[in-house]
């Protein structure tokens, strides 16, 4: 039975699937009325969402942000309003092309959460620095994902322009090698030298669960890991320098990304029941994280395949002034540092201390955040002082919200103050 | 000299290492290393067979871990049980606080002289700006002055028949990032001083205990402690006339709830319409937790015994005296108080080998029956929910789960025996001098109330003030730095005698570039027109 804020969301959620397909449609036919026509689908989207988020706050008395669909939706909602002001700001439609998917896979994301309304919240969340804590935790990140969305259009962007960057068909077989080869013959390795990893995870097929894959997954998961991540760093480092620049940021871009979206799917897989962690930890660690990069296989081989398929009409249709987008990447996330430190680290800081005594607990999500803080501050740092720019800022944004995404289902493999969320 | 021979190396060797302090580079990597440690740190965390710091956990640790002495050792000397308050983290933490301290002292003047010194430019110079542009207009020196870009301050400057302007908007700004880093240096320095000096530790009590702490001189009592639950709502769990477990998913009118049962035999949920008074919201101690509104506990604080204070204490309302602060952070759900009692009991008297009924008869809480040997049987104990724990009754709840009645035989106000009775349980346990069995077959009047202990946080942490300084500040020098852009614009106007004007424009703007050169466009196009 889905009550009327739901239903508000629904609407909201076709409205942006509207908006992003008609983004979509822009990048192939380039008429102005086309993107009019999808700025206006996102805006009229924020209405329903709006009073969503209004008549949620309404129905249970307290803000709407006590549990991980609220914050997703808000997220998503910060992320629209962005989308609008560049848009209206820059006049660049296209961006809208960018940051329109990402806002529906959040939504997306959102709608699979559980979306139970409740009333009674325990003691602790009982006070008005949870809503500045997680209200600005949810606008930060929603503009961490305009950073993100705008990141990866530049990396696409350059590597459009660099045909002679493209990787050599040789090298393409080599990788399409490593992938397969290296997780199989890493696992077979860890069984021959005796090294089980029992695991009590279940995945359900049709409802039915299925125990004992944890080992293989686990296993398998380690192995990609090692494949996906380790190999490109050191073929990256086995390059001459001037080679490297742009494959290098092209190439872990695309995996960047597509671990994103195995996060994005491997949280999601979970709460839909579809597979269920062990209670053990840190078995349920490297579970999670085992499906995540199990995951990100073929999400890797999707996003190139996509990528290579449209080489051709897809990347030409991107007329993008590759400095404005920089640009507009770094006014993101000073949009959103400031949003997430005071938000996610100060309000739940002093909250925290309100409640429990100390300001900080070195709690799993309290840790992730502020790596997550460290990283953007790192990156800002690096800007300023170093004029990292261009791609290695493209790389650092898309980064950052895989760890956002990552901290956000953390609360499933850690335990902790955030348990409850 | 020869002073001064001795002192120039040290001299030079402080000086580098000061200049390595204040380097950006030193920072990003002291940043990088703590993001580095502080994520292997969270892992670690989850590797702990048990909490570190309880009794006989070394050698828990120890036995779980498979470790040797001197592995184990190393692991105590690094302090891996608790890694983010040990001596490495702290040292870590010190060389942010000196890098940020040293980055603050060289930046500082840099801003101070940036902020008094207006730089007026000649032409040439601002020619040589990468954001530069030079025209003649129609108009006359003082007619293009009008529509020079508006909101800059300008410093303005009269030489050889040409007017040279500087101007800055929002310079203030540039004081932002000094006060961020100031801020952080305040959070670290709060931080590792709260570490050092901070106190805390964990109290808990039943109302009438009187508690106290090594840490602490004074005496606190606890007067009273309840937890207050939430009215029946939406998503909340409750028990359906004291049977089943339902879910709130909705609310109608007339005080009626839609609910959410399990199915029978693990089949699809079922969907009931209940009213509320057939539904309770509190009944145990798991399905309560999402129940729970608030914890309340009045405290008196005692000085030699003396009453000093008394307060309620909430959860996000803290106690406060002296320098310490009682938080209301939960209850102890292992150590219930449960008080009991009942109005009477039926039972039923037989043979001590329970063949042969004697009597049934009622037993009131306070007296006693006769029995046909001319002793006297009375309740003497009575258990809700009866369990053995440590080797006594005990109940495990306020439930009636497994009511159970302790008759005692008496004779001449002398005990002979007694025996417990199990309401649900025909068993009998009979004491081997008993000349009687007992079989309770009904109560009345039961009444039971279940007190928890309240569970009270103790801190004192000195570093709070600079913490607190740390937040404002940080708070103020990000939203200036990052929300207000400082501009800078340079113009110089020279006449050229015959009603015409030549103008020479350059600006900076350190972020935003695009947006500011479209701007500057903009100026450009207004200033020709």
């Amino acid at each position: 039975m889905s009550t009327l804020d739901v239903k508000l969301f629904y609407v909201a959620f076709w409205l942006y699937f509207a908006g992003f397909i008609a983004f979509s449609l822009y990048i192939t036919f380039r008429k102005d009325q086309i993107w009019r026509i999808a700025a206006r689908l996102m805006a009229v989207g924020l209405i329903p969402q709006t009073a969503a988020i209004i008549t949620r706050w309404l129905t249970s008395e307290h803000v709407p942000l006590s549990n991980m669909y609220e914050y997703m939706s808000l997220m998503s909602w910060m992320a629209v309003i962005l989308l609008l002001v560049l848009i209206k700001k820059y006049r660049r439609p296209l961006v809208g092309s960018f940051i329109s998917p990402l806002v529906f896979m959040l939504m997306v994301t959102a709608s699979l959460l559980p979306k139970d309304v409740s009333m009674a919240l325990v003691p602790a969340l009982q006070s008005y620095w949870i809503t500045i804590h997680v209200t600005l935790a949810a606008l930060g990140s929603g503009a961490f994902v305009v950073a993100c969305a705008v990141g990866f259009i530049y990396l696409m962007k350059i590597h459009q322009r660099q045909p002679k960057s493209t990787i050599p068909g040789k090298t393409l077989k080599l990788w399409a090698i490593c992938f397969i080869a290296f997780p199989v013959v890493f696992y077979f390795l860890l069984r021959l030298f005796g090294f089980e990893l029992k695991s009590d995870l279940q995945i359900a097929f049709g409802g039915i669960p299925v125990t004992g894959w944890g080992s293989f997954l686990i296993g398998l998961g380690l192995a990609t890991l090692l494949a996906g991540i380790g190999m490109p760093i050191l073929y990256n480092l086995s390059l001459k320098k001037k080679d490297s620049s742009h494959f290098g940021s092209n190439f872990f871009a695309i995996s960047i990304f597509a671990l994103l979206i195995a996060a994005l799917i491997a949280g999601l897989l979970n709460t839909g029941g579809i597979f269920t962690l062990s209670e053990r930890s840190p078995l349920r660690i490297f579970e999670f994280f085992g499906m995540i990069l199990i995951l990100y296989w073929p999400m890797m081989l999707i996003c190139y395949s996509l990528l290579y398929s449209s080489k051709g009409n897809f990347l030409n249709r991107i007329d993008f002034n590759l400095d404005l987008l920089d640009e507009i990447n770094y006014k993101a996330i000073t949009i959103g540092y400031p949003l997430y430190t005071v938000g996610a680290l100060f309000a739940g800081a002093i909250w925290a201390e309100k409640a429990w005594g100390s300001f900080w607990s070195w709690d799993p999500k309290e840790v992730g955040s502020l790596v997550i803080w460290l990283f953007y501050s790192g990156f800002l740092h690096a800007r300023f002082q170093r004029q990292w720019k261009g791609p290695k800022a493209a790389i650092l944004a898309v980064f950052g919200l895989l760890m956002v995404i990552l901290s956000f289902f953390g609360n499933y493999f850690f335990g902790g103050a955030h348990s409850y969320t | 000299m020869a002073t001064a021979d001795n002192t120039t190396p040290n001299r030079s060797i402080l000086t580098q290492l000061w200049r390595q302090f204040s380097s950006m580079r030193f920072a990003v990597i002291v940043l990088i290393i703590l993001a580095i440690v502080s994520v292997i740190s969270m892992f670690l965390g989850e590797f702990y067979p048990v909490r570190a710091g309880g009794p006989g956990w070394q050698e828990m640790w120890q036995q779980k871990l498979g470790l040797s002495k001197p592995v184990f050792d190393i692991l105590l000397f690094f302090q891996l049980h608790d890694p983010f308050r040990s001596w490495w983290f702290q040292i870590l933490l010190s060389l942010l606080s000196l890098s940020l301290l040293a980055c603050i002292l060289a930046r500082l003047p840099i801003v101070i002289r940036s902020l008094r010194t207006s730089e007026i430019r000649q032409s040439d110079a601002i020619m040589k700006m990468p954001l530069s542009r030079s025209f003649t207009v129609g108009n006359a020196p003082e007619q293009v002055l009008e529509k020079i870009p508006h909101g800059f301050n300008y410093a303005r400057e009269q030489v050889e028949g040409e007017t040279r302007l500087a101007g800055s908007f929002a310079a203030i700004a540039k004081i932002g990032p000094i006060l961020a880093h100031t801020g952080l240096l305040c959070l670290a320095l709060g931080g590792l001083f709260a570490s050092w000096l901070g106190v805390s530790t964990r109290i808990a009590g039943l109302p009438g205990d009187v508690l106290t702490d090594p840490a602490f001189n004074f005496k606190a009592r606890v007067d009273s402690f309840r937890i207050e639950y939430y009215p029946l709502g939406l998503g909340q769990y409750v028990l359906v006339d004291d049977a089943f477990i339902g879910k709130i998913i909705g609310k109608e009118k007339n005080n009626v709830f839609t609910l959410e049962t399990e199915g029978s035999h693990g089949g699809a949920p079922q969907t009931m319409q209940v009213e509320g008074k057939r539904l309770r919201n509190h009944f145990d101690i798991n399905m309560d937790r999402g129940n729970i509104k608030d914890y309340v506990s009045v405290v008196t604080i005692m000085e030699n015994d003396r009453e000093v204070l008394t307060t309620h204490v909430e959860v996000n309302h803290p106690l406060r005296y002296k320098n310490f602060r009682f938080y209301q952070t939960s209850f102890d759900p292992d150590n219930p108080r449960v008080t009991t009692s009942i109005d009477s009991v039926r039972l039923v008297a037989k043979s001590a080998d329970g063949t042969a009924v004697i009597d049934t008869m009622t037993l009131t809480s306070q007296g006693s029956l006769r029995l046909p040997d001319g002793s006297e049987v009375a309740m003497a104990d009575f258990l809700p929910d009866f369990r053995m724990s440590g080797g006594a009754p005990t109940s495990a709840s306020a439930e009636l789960r497994n009511p159970a009645v302790l008759f005692q035989v008496n004779r001449d106000d002398k005990e002979l025996y007694h025996q417990w009775s199990f309401l649900k349980n025909p068993f009998m346990h009979t004491a081997p001098a008993a000349t009687y069995s007992f079989q309770a077959l009904e109560i009345f009047g039961a009444r039971s109330s279940i007190t928890y202990p309240t569970v009270l946080e103790v801190k004192k942490s000195p570093g709070t003030g600079i913490i607190w300084v740390g937040f404002i500040l940080m708070t103020i020098g990000m939203f200036l730095a990052f929300y207000i852009i400082p501009q800078r614009v340079w113009l110089v106007i020279r006449g050229s005698g015959t009603g015409k004007s030549e103008v020479f424009i350059g600006g900076y703007c350190q972020k935003s570039h695009h947006a500011f050169t479209e701007k500057f466009e903009r100026w450009v196009e207004r200033m020709k027109g």
